[in-house]
């Protein structure tokens, strides 16, 4: 990366204050660059598409998903390593990405999101021309 | 229990940031002694695996009926 501070990311403080509820985690995510934008992948088992909310305000993207988890009726969590009903975490866009056109997908509880940058910031060939 | 996360890098991308976990995995349940192994049913939704396995019907408790 060349040019660190021209891509991606910086995460919010903001939403990120001392835990509301011990249950809110923030989900592990990738992050890739390539010359049409960036890509984010984010872990969120258990979250189905109804209950994942993406949001963008103010060049600020936030992730929330529900987990939800079916348990049979009288069973009690014996083993609880999957204790976590809520996920949540935000990022700030960078200038030159274009959040009006974020394209999400949900497979497997893994979130993908594709963020372009602007087309001013696209790569662009210039035709030279012959005279 | 047994599973691959692939790697999903694309080529010719930067990565700027990993903090999700790839590869191989594996874990091991131990379940107690009386369960049907013959009725074990798994289902995999959104990235969870939900595995139910139940007792046999002859260890479920049970009402004595006094003659």
């Amino acid at each position: 990366m060349n040019n660190e501070n021209m891509t991606v990311e910086q995460e919010s403080r903001t939403q990120q204050k001392p835990k509301a509820s011990p249950r809110v985690v923030r989900p592990n995510v990738d992050i890739f660059e390539d010359k049409s934008g960036i890509t984010v992948l984010a872990d969120l088992p258990g979250v189905s598409k109804e209950a994942l909310d993406i949001q963008i305000d103010n060049e600020i993207l936030s992730i929330d998903g529900r987990v939800e988890i079916p348990l049979p009726e009288g069973v009690s969590e014996e083993y609880g390593g999957f204790r976590t009903s809520h996920y949540q975490r935000s990022f700030t866009l960078s200038q030159e990405l274009d959040g009006s056109k974020v394209e999400a997908k949900l497979k497997d509880g893994i979130l993908s999101m594709h963020i372009p940058k602007r087309e001013e910031f696209q790569p662009r060939k210039i035709e030279i021309r012959v005279e | 229990m047994k599973g691959k996360i692939p790697s999903q890098q694309e080529e010719e991308s930067g990565q700027i940031q990993r903090e999700r976990f790839s590869g191989d995995f594996h874990r091991i349940v131990n379940l107690p002694d009386d369960i049907d192994a013959e009725k074990v049913v798994a289902t995999y939704q959104n990235g969870v695996i939900h595995i139910i396995a139940r007792r046999r019907e002859s260890s479920k408790p049970r009402q004595i009926t006094i003659q």
